[in-house]
């Protein structure tokens, strides 16, 4: 891999190297003037991935590729001295992204050394561009991806190992490339650094709070309940716990989580429990309370997929692209909100 | 001296890879379960197990730093990996048999070795309803909940096939949550199943 590849990707430990053994100073690129283009290319691409959710793919020679090599550090110098989970998110993602593009252009033995970079051992046919890889290696990254084809049972393993396609093998680097990114950040930044970086601070902080309004999502917790916004796989939960239905026990979980979690008061919740077969009001009380953190560890209703693993999914058309039962909830609300908001004003 | 305090002094024990590291516990029919326990040395299991005479030894999947802390979350903070564990009981299944059990415990099998490759792994009969495989191949001691739930998620009953949902010619009818949750703790190879009639050990098939 060389310079060009480096700044195309630029988490890969080549690039590391690359950097580390330039004369350049982290100091330097946010302090001195002949930098100012490389801070400026840094704010240039948050800014970008905010907006875009991606960094436009653009051919570089050789200057403008060290350029943009410079300008990753400062970027997470940027980033780390917003800490914003969105925002470190969102640049994450549009760095993969770029990356993947990248990526589509390489040759068999740039991809064999791109996931020996990564840690992963894989094999590239120079005919087919197909890369064959152990199955802990695939779902160590494929698992977070939603789509069927990317099940370990939609792909087929032979002694441990699978063989996918060209485009599928950039998409899991792409992934393996969002998360090397996310990785340690935000990390620490001297206060003389940031106080060099204050004028590109506050453009990106701009940036995100026009962002923030657009999308109208708020960091606060859900402020009533909202029965009318429930995923359909609690709806169907709650009618049968009051339609006298014995729960499965990870469902009972999952329903007494998520109550919890969109801020449900345990009465309210043990009243829901009141008609199932087998009520004991004690036992109810001590278990709500022990989930909602009463003996040190709050829990989080488990996501989607977990639990269609454990039987409970519903899997309705509405739940399409949505993987856990909180981000139904707070989008409905959201939508909900949207549309009274709407109705106040004309 | 009582039968199972026999059985313990006489009996060949089973000693998990990096013994040390794994949290024990124990159960008398009827009582609360005592856990985080670990031991120095497999003799001094047994010498544990002779004077106290459980009714059921289980061993956690998981290897940890410091195998007998307590609150759990302490114990989780020296996490040093896990086994991958099946466990298929007759109770559980649509064909309720034991006999039905031991068919997809050995297609199981199959599949762990011929499609995933697996090269250490421990069949054992459970000495009640069903059987268990314990998985101890490297690759798979660092897996998470996650990746561990595609793995039980392989053997599920249906898969997508170009968006129709098809029969998963891998089913197999396995105990999920065994599979995902690696804090779980599994009946010790070699000891005894003790039930109010019956008293088995759960032995090593191969």
């Amino acid at each position: 891999m060389d310079i060009i590849d480096f700044a195309n990707i630029p988490c890969t430990t080549g690039a590391l190297e690359y950097l580390k053994d330039s004369t350049v100073g982290s100091v330097d690129i946010c302090t001195d003037v002949a930098y100012e283009s490389v801070r400026s290319t840094a704010t240039g691409h948050i800014i970008e991935a905010l907006q875009n959710g991606t960094l436009k793919y653009r051919r570089y020679n050789e200057p403008a590729a060290n350029k943009e090599l410079l300008a990753y550090p400062v970027a997470r110098m940027i980033v780390s001295s917003i800490n914003n989970t969105y925002l470190t998110k969102r640049y994450a993602l549009a760095v993969a992204k770029l990356a993947y593009e990248h990526i589509m252009n390489f040759r068999a033995d740039a991809l064999g050394e791109l996931a020996a970079d990564f840690g992963i051992s894989a094999t590239v046919d120079a005919k087919t561009m197909s890369a064959t890889i152990h199955f802990t290696d695939y779902i160590h990254h494929a698992h977070v991806l939603h789509e069927p084809k990317w099940k370990l049972s939609s792909r087929t393993v032979k002694e441990g190992m699978l063989t996918i396609s060209k485009g599928d093998f950039a998409r899991l680097m792409e992934e393996v490339v969002r998360k090397k990114v996310e990785f340690g950040l935000p990390h620490e930044v001297p206060q003389e650094i940031r106080e060099a970086l204050k004028q590109y601070i506050i453009e990106v902080q701009e940036a995100a709070s026009i962002r923030a309004n657009k999308q109208g999502f708020s960091e606060e917790g859900f402020s009533e309940v909202s029965p009318g916004c429930f995923p359909p796989c609690i709806n169907s939960a709650i009618t049968d716990a009051q339609a006298n239905v014995n729960l499965s026990h990870s469902m009972r979980f999952a329903m007494t989580t998520f109550l919890l979690n969109i801020g449900m008061k345990p009465e309210k919740i043990t009243d829901i429990f009141r008609a199932s077969p087998d009520f004991r009001e004690q036992d109810t009380n001590y278990q709500i309370n022990h989930i909602g953190g009463a003996s040190g560890t709050a829990y989080t209703c488990p996501t989607c997929a977990t639990r269609t693993t454990n039987g409970n999914g519903p899997g309705k058309s509405s739940c399409k692209k949505i993987v856990h039962p909180l981000v139904y909830y707070r989008r409905k609300v959201w939508l909900e909100n949207k549309k009274q908001t709407k109705k106040v004003i004309s | 001296m009582s039968s199972i305090s026999d059985y313990y002094w006489h009996a060949p024990l089973y000693e998990p890879p990096d013994f040390t590291s794994r949290e024990f516990g124990f159960r008398k029919n009827g009582e609360k379960m005592v856990r985080h326990r670990a031991f120095s040395s497999v003799q001094k299991l047994r010498t544990y197990l002779i004077e106290t005479a459980p009714d059921h030894v289980y061993f956690s999947s998981s290897k940890y730093k410091d195998p007998a802390a307590y609150p759990m979350e302490d114990k989780k903070k020296g996490w040093e990996g896990a086994d991958l564990i099946f466990d298929i009981d007759f109770d559980h299944l649509e064909k309720p048999t034991l006999r039905e059990a031991k068919k997809q415990s050995e297609k199981l099998l199959m599949i762990l070795e011929e499609r995933l490759g697996f090269k250490d792994i421990l069949y054992v009969d459970s000495g009640s309803r069903g059987y268990h495989i314990h998985v101890y191949d490297k690759c798979v001691q660092k897996l998470d909940n996650a990746e561990r739930r595609e793995i039980a998620d392989f053997f599920s009953h249906y898969k997508m096939r170009r968006s129709m949902k098809v029969i998963n010619p891998n089913w197999v009818e396995i105990d999920t949550v065994v599979t995902t949750d690696f804090t779980r703790l599994i009946r010790l190879p070699e000891s005894l199943n003790v039930k109010k009639d019956t008293m088995r050990p759960c032995t090593i098939l191969r």
